[in-house]
């Protein structure tokens, strides 16, 4: 019970403190987005870097940065939203595990379980709505009548 | 031949080569360690050679839906965004080649001069205390408190 009590306070007392503090300074956290941006650029840049040395203590991640940071300026000059990639990358090794776990428990049967199922349908709505909405549009606006 | 090689074309082909060399390389391996290769390889070599017909076409205006996040300024002269893109980059090239050379305790401080002194031109007094400040973050907190390994330097190295 103790245990349990001592789990729940480490979960809630982080929780509330981080929320008051973040109400106290909201004000002035806000005033950072007036500050001019040749002071800003030299300190972000700093963190980037230290922040991608930190992750494996090696200079080679800084390349990695530099050639992530040119593909997402060529994904925002291509109106490619960066969202995907991200979420790949951080989903990517969880969801190869999991794919090869239920392969070999379950082979392809898998995917013919009903959480499955629902969350294919789900996933085909959620990639042909706006493809039918476009259509439907288009076809308004050809025929406006119709 | 404009249209072909816009960069959202290359994207896609990109993409398109990427899907191409994963179905490629898992060709050659057993069923279980080339299955998600080859479950994701396939959708994104459709999607990229759709998206790449979809550039050709230049259907790009039309299309609605996606995410509408973080976008480019419009209303700076396209020469003058080329000028500060390629003038940042630089920048950003610039501090790669100093944190190699001199290492990070050094390099830090010595951008933030730079930058604020050359590309900011702010004011001597505002430069050198933002200069001390990185140069407190960088001994005090990563080098003296969290003990972060800060390799030497290129220079330095050829000295010891």
């Amino acid at each position: 019970m103790r245990a349990v009590l001592f789990f729940l306070a480490s979960l809630w007392i982080p929780g509330f403190s981080h929320g008051a503090a973040s109400l106290i300074f909201l004000n002035q956290l806000a005033k950072l987005t007036l500050v001019r941006g040749s002071i800003l650029i030299p300190f972000i840049l700093f963190l980037a870097f230290i922040g991608a040395y930190t992750s494996n203590n090696h200079l080679g991640d800084l390349l990695v940065l530099l050639v992530f940071g040119l593909l997402g300026y060529v994904m925002i000059c291509s109106g490619w939203p960066r969202a995907p990639l991200v979420l790949g990358f951080v989903l990517g090794k969880i969801a190869e595990n999991n794919f090869y776990i239920s392969t070999i428990r379950y082979g392809s049967s898998w995917l013919l379980r009903p959480t499955v199922l629902i969350l294919i349908v789900l996933t085909l709505v959620v990639l042909l709505y706006p493809l039918i909405r476009f259509h439907k549009r288009g076809a308004s606006v050809r025929d406006p009548t119709a | 031949m404009k249209t072909l090689l816009n960069l959202r074309f290359l994207l896609a082909l990109t993409d398109a080569v990427a899907a191409l060399y994963a179905l490629y390389a898992s060709s050659h391996w057993s069923l279980r360690p080339a299955l998600f290769p080859r479950v994701i390889g396939i959708p994104l070599l459709f999607l990229a050679l759709t998206e790449m017909l979809l550039s050709v076409r230049g259907t790009e205006k039309q299309r609605e839906g996606h995410a509408v996040d973080f976008q480019l300024t419009t209303d700076v002269d396209p020469a003058v965004a080329r000028k500060r893109t390629t003038s940042i980059l630089a920048w950003i090239l610039g501090f790669l080649v100093l944190i190699v050379l001199v290492g990070f305790p050094l390099a830090v401080p010595l951008f933030v001069f730079l930058y604020l002194r050359i590309a900011g031109r702010e004011g001597w007094v505002l430069t050198v205390l933002l200069t001390a400040v990185s140069w407190l973050f960088m001994e005090g907190l990563f080098n003296r408190f969290l003990h972060l390994p800060f390799p030497q330097g290129w220079l330095f190295s050829l000295w010891s």
